[in-house]
């Protein structure tokens, strides 16, 4: 077993041409003795040339040549020297410059570092940038839309077009024009933006900054601390808590802090329901379905304590999964189901009346662990979040008729009775999604119990909560007119 | 009579080589590691192949006979290279060459497109991160030490990231072609 895993890991490495000398030799010396490594050899160097082939495009890398591949360039040097030897030095010289400038290139490529990541994009920033897009250091700009960059410094920057930007460093941009939110996390390292009226300099802050093509710079501090510096980096004025202040031509003026006029940045809203802490005095009913909203209700289960070796998350209580069935089926065959379920509708239209922001994700998280019982112990739960049209109304009415969409996620939880496991799914929001219900369930994954027994063993749920995450939105208009 | 029967072999070896070349290509990767040095031994194999197309008896194993020549203009570059980049000595490529049964270099070719379209696919599910370690490493030709300093990490974490993505992409791919296709999953 210990060798098998050996030479894979040598195969690995082989693989991506980091193996030591000595790592080199083990591996020679496994592939001449051992039928097994010669196998695990070549199939892994096998799918290692079909992850080549799937990636690799001719036509692209005859354009675009590898920094670290031989490239026709280089092959070509001795060839060109030769006739520029020939051509007595003036041509030669020339080809000489012509093909170190392209290896000097080729060097500052190697060299170029990843400084962040385009985490959203709407509108006309859409025309330059992508969801997912890596940045080096380079100069980007567009006349509309949002587009939201996390620094790999950690901090985050929401920007609104019309704006240009370059990004120097992990730890510096130069902002042309534009209107930008930004939250700076605490750091060592101070972070810069360099504006044509001076720098800001801050290491703890969320602010907005609007810089006019005319070089009016406004920095709205709404947390932290912020320096303001000119360009020769004499400080003029820190900001402290939530002030703003105008810079033009060198004048600085207090005005009056206007956090709406800047772009809204990515933000999760508190959990939407009221009783996924599970605790004492929360019903769970044993109807089909709960008959209105933020109720619980589904097959039988129970609010505990602590029991079983199995302590609430948070609080005194959590919820068991007793049966896989409930009241409202008395005659149907119980030995038939392998699941328990509860349900709980949340109505969204009253956390937000005028429809779910664009672009929103909606999270729903949960705890959940078991006791360690036997072999035949059950292990499975499953988190499903559905959007529904309408509610199913009475016993008769069917889920089915009134699903739109939904996402779940499933877990086999270990035997360990001091460990919670998570469970989350997430799922986009359309504007229009008003009804969403939250379904849980401990299934009967290895052993079908019969009825009139306890199905489950110890199967608990706790701390379910339900969030939506909106995406970062454009500023009022008015504002827009840099 | 003899130069008929070997303009014969020469079109039995043209047709059998267009038919496997991409068999002849993984396998001269897995020994070159580079792309362009790649494409420089697959072409000297196909042109010593058609030289040397009398010595292939036709119903043979055509693989064993283009990879045995693939592995000598392997060697024969790596010699000219003024640095060999070579890992695996001509012992253990010869001890690599006796396997012959089960080798996945032969695969069938069918078999081999289809994991390459379940590839394509599989790559979709992988972190955008991941996704661009991987475009980085095959597409651009990086090492892990090159790709380290493009997000300021240690080359080990990158080497263990791709690592554990091939690994990734081997499960998904024989679990999608086991789902789509008539191809079983390999015995474990």
């Amino acid at each position: 077993m210990k060798s098998t895993q050996h030479i894979e890991d040598l195969t690995e490495k082989y693989i991506d041409e980091v193996l030591t000398e000595k790592e080199n030799e083990q591996l020679n010396h496994l592939l001449k003795n051992s039928t097994e490594a010669r196998q695990i050899f070549l199939s892994k160097t096998h799918f290692d040339a079909l992850i080549n082939e799937s990636s690799y495009n001719p036509e692209t890398n005859e354009v675009k040549e590898p920094a670290t591949h031989r490239t026709a360039s280089s092959k070509l040097s001795p060839f060109v020297s030769v006739l520029a030897l020939a051509a007595c030095g003036v041509l030669g010289f020339f080809l000489h410059s012509v093909l170190q400038e392209k290896d000097a290139d080729q060097t500052h490529a190697e060299k170029s570092l990843y400084l962040a990541q385009v985490t959203h994009v709407s509108g006309g920033a859409k025309d330059v940038l992508s969801t997912g897009l890596y940045l080096e250091n380079k100069l980007f700009d567009f006349k509309e839309g949002v587009a939201e960059i996390t620094m790999f410094s950690g901090a985050q920057l929401t920007v609104q077009g019309p704006a240009s930007i370059h990004l120097n460093s992990l730890d510096e941009i130069r902002i042309s024009h534009g209107l930008l939110s930004l939250e700076i996390p605490q750091t060592a390292k101070p972070f810069h933006l360099i504006t044509p009226g001076g720098t800001i300099r801050s290491s703890e802050s969320k602010f907005g900054l609007k810089v006019t093509p005319e070089g009016t710079v406004e920095t709205h501090l709404f947390d932290g601390l912020v320096d303001f510096m000119d360009n020769d980096g004499k400080q003029l004025v820190s900001l402290d808590g939530q002030q703003a202040l105008r810079v033009l031509a060198g004048e600085t003026t207090r005005i009056s802090l206007q956090p709406h006029l800047f772009p809204g940045m990515r933000g999760t809203t508190d959990n939407l329901i009221a009783s996924g802490n599970f605790e004492q005095g929360i019903i769970i009913n044993t109807n089909k379905f709960p008959q209105s909203f933020n109720q619980w209700s589904g097959d039988i289960a129970e609010i505990v304590g602590a029991e079983n070796g199995i302590q609430p998350t948070e609080g005194k209580g959590m919820l068991r999964f007793r049966q896989t069935y409930n009241d409202s089926t008395p005659n149907e065959p119980k030995h038939s189901t392998t699941s328990s379920q509860v349900f709980c509708f949340i109505d969204l239209k009253k956390s937000f009346p005028n429809g779910i922001p664009e672009g929103s994700q909606l999270v729903v998280s949960c705890k959940v662990n078991r006791v360690a019982g036997d072999e035949r112990t059950d292990n499975r739960f499953n988190l499903r979040l559905s959007v529904l049209s309408e509610l199913p109304k009475g016993t008769s009415d069917t889920f089915q008729s009134h699903f739109e969409s939904a996402a779940s996620k499933s877990i086999d939880t270990d035997s360990d009775p001091s460990t919670w496991e998570n469970l989350t799914v997430i799922m986009n929001a359309q504007p229009t999604t008003q009804y969403v219900s939250l379904e849980i369930s401990a299934l009967e994954n290895i052993h079908n119990s019969i009825e009139d027994t306890v199905e489950l063993d110890g199967h608990y749920l706790d701390d379910l909560k339900l969030t939506l995450l909106k995406p970062p939105t454009p500023a009022p208009v008015l504002v827009t007119s840099l | 009579m003899e130069n008929e029967k070997d303009n014969a072999n020469k079109d039995i070896v043209k047709e059998l080589y267009a038919d496997n070349v991409d068999a002849v290509r993984r396998y001269v990767y897995s020994l070159c590691r580079d792309n362009e040095d790649t494409n420089e031994v697959v072409q000297e194999t196909y042109l010593t192949a058609l030289r040397k197309a009398s010595q292939f008896v036709p119903g043979t194993k055509f693989l064993s006979w283009v990879f045995s020549i693939a592995r000598f203009k392997f060697l024969e570059q790596n010699r000219k290279n003024a640095k060999p980049q070579i890992f695996l000595s001509t012992e253990t490529l010869e001890a690599l060459a006796s396997e012959t049964d089960n080798n996945p270099f032969s695969e069938d070719q069918e078999l081999a497109r289809h994991k390459v379209q379940a590839l394509k696919k599989c790559k979709e599910v992988l972190s955008q991160r991941n996704q661009e370690y991987l475009r980085l490493r095959y597409e651009e030709g990086l090492k892990p030490a090159k790709i380290a300093e493009r997000f300021s990490l240690k080359p080990g974490t990158i080497h263990h990231a791709l690592s554990k993505t091939r690994t990734f992409l081997k499960n998904c791919v024989e679990t999608t072609l086991y789902k789509e296709t008539k191809f079983p999953p390999p015995a474990q």
